[in-house]
């Protein structure tokens, strides 16, 4: 299949211009697009040389202050954003340990800051099921090109997938991502995972005293969403995905606005299986789309 | 709040959020050839992320966490730096920096 994009381009390509992100990682070529060819080639030298103290195998401390060298400043992100979602956690009137036992427990960064709204106005549990649901659906994406099979204990890999946000996609699963060792994907992942976990908790407990008076603040998110966005449209510029987006949310705002995000996204998956048909439709020969009933209808509204 | 009300919802969240990362690796040689999979995979993220983040423009609106200004002179930088470094941690504090700069000058 074709790999999806990262949602976050601008990270990767970040990490991919630093010159140690290939040195710290001799022999092994850069990786390009096509997932198995490269898993391959990086995986083969830790199934051929399994000897514990070669060169190859560097130590636990060496892993980490290349790791730190490569993405310490997505750590470091990490830490901020965790803080800006513990200060919104504590303005909401939640509890202080909501923000950190969330950010570790469900580890979404887009859901996570939806399910403080829905707390906040005290949704039924089956709202935040389904928000959950469909905000997090990407997720099921991600599994599709990451290189889990890198990581060789039980644990780790358990860990690796519960711990499979999206920037840890971005930055290791993604096309043109580094090629990391299993190892180093485990402490990427726990590196993404604490910094937040820690960060929540600063913003929590000290947060609202220490930026809780400054307006402004909760744009971060706000910024993060656009950058995301604009990654997204750089990485795969469908017209038709951005019109029927547009237009999900237009119509959501009309039927639900409290219910925005969840709407929006239920026109939109139904406005994007119903593409996918009448693309398979129009690619059949000697089938007219005229003779398919109601479908062709709604797909060239979402055509356009 | 309820603190069981709480847990429950991170719970359920959590549990959601972990069976879907972990249901592509479960069906992985399954979904290979799926031509409706392959459509959603190359559709959908960039239409999630444009909702997202037109409501999470619509949000700031709604709460009116400062003037309009701000906001908009905050997206704008976001915007300008994100099209001229492609760094998303520089974009991002460079509009929010502005946005915070000019809500406490106003």
């Amino acid at each position: 299949m074709r790999a999806n994009r990262p949602i976050i381009v601008g990270m990767s390509e970040t990490l991919s211009a630093r010159p140690d992100v290939s040195a710290s990682l001799p022999g092994i070529p850069t990786p390009r697009f096509g997932g198995p060819r490269r898993d391959a080639q990086v995986a083969a030298p830790g199934r051929t040389h399994p000897q514990p103290h070669q060169r190859r195998v560097p130590a636990f401390g060496a892993d980490l202050a290349a790791l730190a060298r490569q993405i310490g400043a997505v750590w470091a992100g990490f830490l901020a954003v965790g803080a800006g979602y513990g200060v919104l956690v504590s303005s909401a009137g939640l509890p202080w340990w909501f923000a950190p036992v969330s950010a570790l427990v469900v580890f979404a960064g887009s859901a996570e800051f939806l399910l403080i709204g829905l707390l906040a106005a005290a949704a039924p549990i089956g709202a935040i099921a389904l928000t959950t649901l469909l905000v997090n659906s990407r997720h099921v994406l991600y599994g599709l090109s990451f290189p889990l099979h890198r990581i060789r204990s039980r644990a780790g890999r358990l860990y690796s997938v519960y711990t499979l946000c999206d920037e840890a996609y971005a930055l290791a699963g993604g096309p043109g991502s580094p090629a990391l060792s299993g190892r180093r994907l485990v402490l990427l992942q726990a590196g993404l995972h604490l910094s937040a976990g820690v960060g929540a908790l600063l913003g929590s407990v000290a947060g609202s005293s220490l930026l809780g008076g400054v307006a402004g603040l909760d744009f971060v998110m706000v910024a993060l969403f656009v950058v995301i966005a604009m990654d997204a449209w750089s990485a795969n510029r469908d017209r038709v995905v951005l019109a029927v987006s547009l237009g999900a949310v237009a119509v959501a705002w009309v039927l639900a606005p409290g219910q925005l995000v969840l709407v929006a996204l239920v026109l939109l998956a139904a406005a994007l299986v119903s593409r996918h048909h009448v693309q398979r439709i129009r690619r059949r020969p000697g089938s007219p789309a005229a003779v398919c009933g109601p479908e062709p209808t709604t797909g060239a509204r979402a055509q356009t | 709040m309820d603190t069981g009300y709480l847990l429950l919802a991170v719970g359920v969240a959590a549990l959601i959020t972990a069976g879907l990362r972990a249901l592509p690796f479960a069906i992985r040689h399954r979904l290979g050839d799926s031509e409706l999979m392959d459509d959603l995979a190359r559709w959908m993220p960039l239409g999630i992320v444009v909702v997202l983040a037109v409501h999470a423009l619509a949000n700031i609106g709604h709460t009116g966490a400062g003037e309009a200004l701000p906001t908009v002179a905050g997206v704008a930088v976001t915007v300008v730096m994100h099209l001229w470094r492609r760094n998303l941690l520089l974009s991002v504090f460079s509009g929010t920096a502005v946005c915070v700069l000019l809500a406490a000058l106003a």
